[in-house]
């Protein structure tokens, strides 16, 4: 049986909402690294994180707005913010690595999700998130270790996402549904690894 | 082949010993696994930034010194997951 995505709008909202206030611990954890260390990458991590996670507010915030105040263009507006902002964060959080080897994140009608996400915005999204997945696959196999793996799961994850908010967007409107699940997963994985960096001082 | 060891590792390795194995020159060069003169070094440079202090020539942490290396173990732990080198 096929997965309505109507049903799911609302969910949607709340799971990035929670994967931005992720995103944004994360930033905060490379923050205080950076204070401590002063190194580059940590500066380019941390604000790769604070921008995916103002894309994911933004984009959970003006979907609210939309459901609210019955205005579906805010959707639109949601989406241009949340692929600006991501696009930034995730090319930032990629300038970590290359820095890092460098120098030594109701009303509304049924199809109103296809509108969200864009074939094209979602592909330069994939791409970037692509080459972040590949570096922290290639650092798991360097030192196989459970923070670096809950680190590969969690882009591999946000990577999936991507590609099923792009191929949702040009066939199978149920793979939105799964994307939003995978990229929620992505994020829980990145508390996971903060908890055990706190933890770990 | 030595393995590079960063100045930020060779400063987390001191200031462990220091914690964990007492504050004795002796001990520290062992564990930091460090010269005399490049050890004397980072202590004076870690004394001058108020992390360490010495006392009948034994070294211990200050309070800021406690602090300033769990945040520098954090910090590791953030790079070792990420994948950067620290």
């Amino acid at each position: 049986m096929p997965v309505r995505p109507a049903l799911f709008f609302g969910y949607d909202i709340i799971m990035n909402f929670i994967s931005a206030f992720v995103a944004f611990i994360v930033g905060y954890q490379a923050y205080r690294a950076h204070t401590i260390t002063r190194k580059k990458s940590f500066l380019a991590l941390e604000l790769g994180f604070i921008f995916t996670g103002i894309g994911l507010l933004a984009d959970s915030i003006l979907s609210y707005a939309a459901i609210a105040s019955r205005m579906p263009h805010f959707l639109g507006v949601g989406y241009l913010a949340y692929f600006i902002s991501t696009a930034i964060g995730y090319s930032l959080i990629l300038g970590s690595y290359v820095i890092d080897r460098v120098m030594t994140e109701e009303a509304i009608p049924a199809a109103a999700p296809i509108v969200r996400y864009g074939a094209l915005p979602e592909s330069i999204l994939l791409v970037l998130i692509g080459v972040v997945m590949i570096q922290s696959m290639i650092n798991l196999l360097v030192d196989r270790s459970p923070n670096r793996l809950l680190i590969s799961i969690a882009f591999t994850s946000i990577f999936l996402s991507h590609l099923c908010f792009m191929i949702q967007a040009l066939a199978f409107v149920s793979l939105l549904v799964i994307g939003q699940i995978l990229r929620f997963i992505g994020f829980i994985m990145f508390a996971v690894s903060v908890i055990r960096v706190v933890r770990a001082g | 082949m030595k393995p590079y060891r960063s100045r930020l590792k060779i400063v987390l390795d001191i200031l462990t010993a220091i914690s964990e194995e007492g504050g004795k020159v002796s001990k520290l060069l062992l564990y930091a696994n460090l010269s005399y003169d490049r050890l004397m070094k980072y202590l004076k440079e870690l004394s001058e930034k108020g992390l360490v202090e010495e006392e009948m020539g034994e070294y211990r942490l200050t309070e800021r010194g406690y602090r300033f290396l769990e945040e520098l173990r954090r910090a590791e732990k953030l790079a070792e997951a990420f994948g950067f080198r620290f």
